[in-house]
């Protein structure tokens, strides 16, 4: 299988010739895992030139765009083992926000790196927070909001994790538009970022990987 | 403490021409946060009219006024301008939201498909805005002569609404501090399409979305050149907020972005008016690009994640500065870390002048009130005391 070049056009953003190897691969016979790891390696290697200055937001979110294609023509031909994820995040605009470019950018990346990521979507209430990882055990979990009305919602929402006893068991990463050291110590959440690599890069530091 | 010698009229026209005032001009953006003080919900704000502008004078004498009045009046409650340089979903509060929500922008769907690129290259971007965009976005507005006579008309009620209350602080020696609204079709396209799908346009499409802006750009100029002779404010509100250095790459931003600033800045100043380049999130990367506009014509206006410091030393003798004390700051600081921060940027970005103290972006409607006070406060004293 041809691993190497099809981790460069994704990594080089080459759309449809990504998909068109991603397919060939998988009607050659190939392991549909190995053509999905080749494209995550793809990922890494996005990541990579990111912060190495050679891209930007936009390529990251192309990637994301191409590696999601990638895993829609995947998925039905993976087996019981599924994606083999590497990490449950639970994700969210807070309660009293209804902003959401910047949480979907952050999801759609994670999600091309092999995290599991379940995204509840905008305006959502703490309890729905504490019942989504109490379902899915996931150890992350990311809060997103880009008003200040966010900066009480998150609060709310690690204090909700509190009450439930799962403050513990989960590291809350918070980000958005209006972001700093003074706003995480507010509301109580380990780590801020004001981008979807540090996003990342705090997920793999939280699952220890 | 030293007299005052001057107007806040001229403070403002001194800072415009980059030159030091008796002291540094105050203008808090936004006047969200008057709601709290007139103690009525947003809802109530934002939909009644009278009680908007009763709000904002309240708050003005209370904290004893300051020199330029931002985004006054109706400019931020009234959905329909916001609508013509950010069209997508408005949900506001009481309507769409609770009554103490304020008004937000639902861009989960978008509003404008790839097709529909072709219509502008073809038909220009106000056919497109008024036949089919509008009604995407507000139904019983737009489309057709009906429609699109509907929506000029209730864009008439607004700039009747906007003088109106313009005039009341004009009359008291108040200047205002922009009029009119407008994007270049980057930002525009982008909310219509939704940040994410633009970007992958942008990918995906880059000629056709090229040929779009260039068809566009000359309805956007003509409109707001008649939208600020209407409002009678030479000052001119440009949305900056997808062109940040952290979401673009240097690439689009060159090839999408700064040929189209230029081009509408360069309108605005000949026929004498002041682009107000409002630029949201961290523009750090971009700011040395912003040398090719015109010296001495512009404002910029920052919102805290750029870094001011950095401006003032690269275009301190370009553009007159704006900003930025932190929203973070206003909700969460007390008035000493405000006042502080405020004499840091009175110091440093207004030492020889060009500078106006600002909040970054607006004052958030949920402010600390004593927070704001202390801006206010700590802006028309601090320099007049030093010896």
């Amino acid at each position: 299988m041809a691993e190497n070049e099809l981790l460069n056009l994704l990594a080089d953003l080459k759309e449809n010739e990504t998909l068109d190897l991603a397919r060939a691969e998988l009607a050659a016979g190939n392991n549909p895992m190995d053509i999905l790891n080749a494209c995550r390696e793809g990922m890494i290697l996005v990541g990579e030139r990111f912060t190495g200055g050679e891209y930007y937001l936009p390529e990251l979110i192309m990637a994301g765009e191409i590696f999601k294609e990638v895993s829609e023509i995947i998925q039905p031909h993976l087996g019981k083992e599924g994606a083999g994820n590497t990490g449950v995040v639970v994700f969210g605009t807070v309660q009293g926000d209804v902003h959401d470019i910047g949480k979907d950018m952050v999801v759609a990346i994670l999600q091309g790196v092999g995290f599991k990521v379940h995204d509840l979507g905008v305006d959502v209430p703490p309890e729905k927070f504490v019942e989504k990882i109490k379902e899915t055990g996931a150890t992350v979990l990311g809060l997103s909001g880009l008003i200040t009305t966010a900066y009480d919602s998150m609060k709310e929402t690690v204090e909700a994790l509190e009450e439930a006893g799962l403050r513990d068991k989960v590291r809350i990463m918070v980000g958005g538009g209006i972001m700093d050291e003074n706003v995480r110590a507010y509301t109580g959440a380990d780590s801020f970022g004001n981008d979807p690599v540090e996003a990342i890069r705090l997920c793999k530091e939280f699952l220890g990987g | 403490m030293k007299a005052e010698t001057m107007t806040p009229q001229e403070r403002f026209e001194t800072v415009l021409k980059l030159k030091k005032p008796d002291r540094v001009p105050v203008c808090p953006l936004g006047m969200l946060f008057s709601a709290q003080y007139a103690g009525i919900t947003m809802a109530e704000y934002y939909n009644d009219l009278d009680n908007t502008l009763a709000a904002q004078r309240q708050v003005f004498d209370a904290l004893g006024g300051w020199d330029i009045i931002g985004l006054s009046g109706p400019v931020m409650t009234d959905p329909y301008p916001l609508m013509t340089i950010f069209p997508n979903r408005i949900k506001r509060p009481g309507i769409d939201l609770p009554d103490d929500a304020i008004m937000q922008y639902d861009e989960s769907e978008p509003v404008m498909s790839v097709e529909d690129y072709d219509i502008i290259i073809q038909k220009g971007w106000n056919h497109f805005f008024y036949d089919q965009l509008l009604p995407r976005i507000l139904p019983g507005y737009g489309g057709g002569l009906w429609g699109t006579g509907k929506a000029v008309l209730r864009l008439m009620s607004f700039a009747r609404d906007f003088k109106k209350d313009a005039h009341y602080w004009e009359d008291r020696g108040i200047p205002v501090l922009i009029g009119i609204l407008t994007a270049i079709p980057y930002e525009i396209f982008s909310t219509a399409r939704t940040f994410s799908q633009f970007t992958l346009d942008l990918f995906r499409h880059p000629e056709k979305v090229k040929a779009a802006m260039d068809a566009a750009m000359p309805d956007v100029i003509s409109q707001v050149l008649k939208g600020a002779k209407a409002l009678g404010v030479p000052r001119v509100f440009v949305a900056g907020e997808r062109g940040a250095g952290d979401v673009t790459s240097p690439k689009q931003f060159e090839t999408f972005y700064l040929p189209y600033l230029i081009q509408l800045v360069d309108a605005l100043v000949k026929e004498d008016m002041v682009p107000l380049l409002h630029c949201d999130s961290n523009w750090d990367r971009n700011l040395p690009l912003l040398k090719e506009l015109p010296q001495g014509k512009c404002i910029l206006d920052l919102d805290s994640a750029t870094d001011i410091f950095k401006a003032k030393d690269l275009l301190g003798d370009h553009m007159c500065l704006m900003g930025d004390v932190p929203a973070s700051l206003f909700k969460l600081g007390t008035p000493e870390e405000v006042s502080d921060y405020c004499k840091k940027l009175i110091d440093e970005v207004g030492r020889d002048g060009g500078y106006i103290l600002s909040s970054g972006c607006t004052v958030p409607y949920n402010a600390k009130y004593e927070n704001l006070k202390a801006m206010i406060e700590t802006g028309k004293t601090y320099e007049l005391s030093k010896g």
